[in-house]
């Protein structure tokens, strides 16, 4: 079980181009907003992610600022990104560190890891010892794809068979630790055109939920069938909220390579509107904080038992001769110092244990927004 | 020298064409908080017989197959100089050239850079396409090279601007500026070309860096021999103003490798000097007692005498290697000739009686 110096993993899942590095950068940058209620902060633990992630803010705001938002204007991930994060439960050494991963999502696809593959080893194996497995799904893609030509061009854009492959070894894992935390979050992104509920005009959720529900369906039932205790929920999230898709169209190139574009604009006034953000945090931190309890509560077991070994010892008797010589070298009492200091230590986790139950049921009593729904 | 190219097709995500560098050694500083190589950055390292670089950040008229603008990264490395290298005064020129413009282009992001602008004239989307699915393949990738080198040699239909450099010596060899700043770029470039002709040290532009008194600025100051010459280009940062000198400079290994503090003894510590004294006394009373007491008036014959003929072979006087991470420090030399190079020596030793 996961200890106080080793960080919980997230792991991103999902082809180039998706979205994968503007859903973290939404939720880094919501998360202050999104778990104030519930006495919980998220921040950035290096200085790395703070920039990284203001750097993406500035160029979303730019974007919004020229009227015309082009999907594109971050550009892809070239080499993986561990982001460093910090979920603070509000309860003292309590700090949850978290290590999350951004790696280009091409190399889901052997053809495009060539010369890397070591890298992506690396990214396999991170993924597949991540506590929560983020999935982020192009709903533009699912929604904006309806001629039969370009539907078979679906799975290669979305690569729904390798994160398929990558989810099924992530959940195969997840199941030989029952004891651990498990969440899959599938995140349709860049929809925000298809919800009425944060400026848009038509409501077209229940198509694209039945969409994913068709095109993610192996993916979703690999998770279930390897990790039956996994939670396994459905977040659209709108990264940006402000916009609106204004064309897309699928073309071809002279070499015949196929391709999407989407064409969005700025709709109303040009404030970045976060919706789905704060059930995902919610989701996420709920996860996160119960892996800690948990560990926590094995700590908590481990000092405890020591504290009474250590108080046992404290007041052993070792002989009439042997015990007033223990009193003479003042043995006895650093004994007792001891043993005092081990209940202290027990006494100070089973109290982080019971602090962290109380954020837990105060995270859960938060309910999920309309839009998420379990899988 | 050694030149690999990275960027991305229509439908093919980022990789290096044709051939991978063994080690993405400059990822160590993104690591380490000092600069994200996936923004414009350059990265220059020298140990005083071999260098590198990494250039990222230049931005391609190429789209890839959701119209997202495609970048590209160039990374070089020194060969190795026992293979003749007769091209070596030419290859640092081309670094140099290449650097210069890169600095340029990531001074001034606004606008079209002259280095995009010559890398896409000689790497037009169908080209790469085909490179790129290509994989691993060392005619794609000598093909890669030829483009670059192509792309920046002296003497393309675009005149080139005129290179600013510092002419005067530099008044700090370990120092921090600014990217915006003019008389700071200049000094880089000046430290660039001493890095290239063999000085240790480091040219960095620092995209996570804001202020000298940034902690990541001291650390690596105290981690790094030799020179620094540091550019800070954090976004959103008051831009510093001059150059900082950063901490001492540990000495400073000459291209002959040979450290200056082992070419004079050490002077002996006072204290030892009685100890040293008795101890030869001790010695020479030994003797002459065992003379006096074994002694025959005959002469020992002295022992036969063994030479021994070491030879070095093939060793490379480079001592920084394309795959080591910036933390690691090449190895330093000593007054034995087989200890210099250790790695990499081959030594054959011959004995006569």
């Amino acid at each position: 079980m996961t200890t106080d110096q080793v960080a919980f993993k997230i792991g991103l899942l999902g082809p180039s181009r998706v979205g994968k590095t503007s859903l973290v950068t939404a939720m880094l940058s919501e998360a202050q907003r999104m778990l104030a209620g519930s006495g919980v902060a998220m921040v950035a633990a290096d200085t790395a992610t703070e920039v990284v992630i203001d750097g993406n803010r500035e160029a979303l705001q730019g974007d919004l600022l020229s009227g015309e938002f082009l999907h594109g204007s971050l550009l892809g991930t070239v080499e993986p990104t561990y982001f460093k994060l910090a979920l603070d439960p509000g309860v003292p050494d309590a700090r949850i560190d978290i290590e999350l991963l951004d790696f280009p999502g091409g190399w889901i696809k052997p053809k495009d890891r060539v010369g890397v593959e070591d890298q992506w080893e690396k990214c396999r194996k991170f993924i597949a010892a991540s506590t929560i497995l983020l999935v982020p799904v192009d709903a533009s893609l699912l929604m904006e794809t309806t001629e039969k030509e370009h539907l078979r061009l679906l799975p290669q854009f979305l690569t729904t068979v390798q994160v398929e492959q990558v989810a099924r070894d992530w959940a195969i894992e997840r199941n030989r630790r029952p004891e651990e935390p498990a969440l899959v979050a599938f995140c349709p992104v860049k929809g925000e055109a298809y919800f009425n509920d944060n400026g848009g005009i038509k409501n077209r959720s229940v198509l694209l939920r039945q969409r994913f529900d068709t095109v993610y369906a192996g993916v979703v039932q690999a998770v279930r069938a390897e990790a039956p205790k996994a939670t396994i929920l459905y977040a659209p999230v709108d990264t940006i909220g402000c916009v609106e898709l204004v064309r897309a169209d699928w073309t071809k190139s002279s070499t015949g390579i196929w391709g999407f574009d989407a064409k969005y604009r700025v709709r109303g006034k040009a404030e970045i509107s976060r919706m789905g953000v704060d059930d995902l945090m919610t989701a996420i931190a709920q996860q996160l904080i119960y892996g800690k309890r948990l560990a926590g509560a094995q700590e908590s077991d481990d000092l405890r038992a020591l504290a009474n070994r250590a108080a046992e010892y404290a007041e052993r008797s070792e002989g009439f001769f042997r015990d007033i010589w223990l009193w003479v070298n003042r043995e006895r009492q650093a004994r007792r110092t001891a043993a005092a200091q081990h209940d202290r230590e027990a006494r100070e986790a089973l109290h982080r244990v019971l602090a962290l139950d109380a954020v837990l049921e105060k995270i859960a009593a938060q309910r999920f927004g309309p839009r998420v729904s379990r899988l | 020298m050694h030149v690999h190219l990275r960027t991305r097709g229509t439908d093919i995500d980022y990789r290096f064409i044709g051939d991978t560098p063994k080690a993405f050694w400059w990822s160590e500083y993104k690591r380490r908080g000092l600069t994200d190589h996936e923004k414009p950055v350059i990265v220059v390292e020298s140990d005083g017989a071999g260098w590198r670089i990494y250039l990222h950040g230049a931005e391609s008229r190429r789209r890839d197959n959701r119209t997202t603008p495609i970048t590209f990264s160039i990374v070089l490395a020194s060969g190795a100089p026992e293979h003749g290298d007769r091209d070596d005064a030419a290859d640092r020129e081309f670094a140099f050239r290449l650097i210069n413009l890169w600095l340029e282009a990531v001074s001034e992001p606004s606008g079209r850079s002259t280095v995009a602008e010559r890398l896409d004239e000689v790497l037009p989307a169908i080209t790469v396409d085909h490179w790129l699915a290509s994989g691993v393949d060392p005619e794609s990738a000598r093909a890669a090279e030829k483009a670059v080198r192509m792309a920046f040699s002296s003497g393309l239909s675009e005149p080139e601007p005129p290179i600013a450099v510092s002419t005067s010596e530099p008044p700090y060899r370990r120092w921090l500026g600014d990217l915006s700043d003019e008389k700071s770029r200049e000094t880089f470039v000046a430290h660039v070309r001493e890095l290239l002709d063999g000085r240790q040290g480091k040219a960095l532009i620092l995209t996570f860096v804001q202020a000298p008194d940034d902690p990541v600025v001291a650390d690596l100051a105290a981690a790094e021999t030799g020179d620094l010459a540091l550019l800070a280009a954090r976004r959103g940062r008051t831009p510093v103003e001059g150059m900082h000198p950063l901490g001492k400079a540990e000495p400073v290994l000459p291209a002959d490798g040979k450290d200056l503090r082992s070419r004079r003894p050490r002077p002996m510590g006072r204290k030892r000097l009685p100890l040293v004294a008795l101890a030869v006394v001790i010695l020479l009373v030994g003797l002459i007692a065992w003379l006096m007491l074994t002694g025959t008036g005959n002469a020992t014959p002295l022992p036969a005498l063994s030479a021994a003929a070491t030879t070095i072979t093939s060793c490379p006087t480079s001592k920084i290697s394309p795959d080591m991470t910036p933390g690691e420090q090449p190895e330093r030399p000593t007054s034995d000739p087989r200890a210099h190079r250790p790695w990499s020596c081959s030594a054959s030793t011959a004995a006569a009686r």
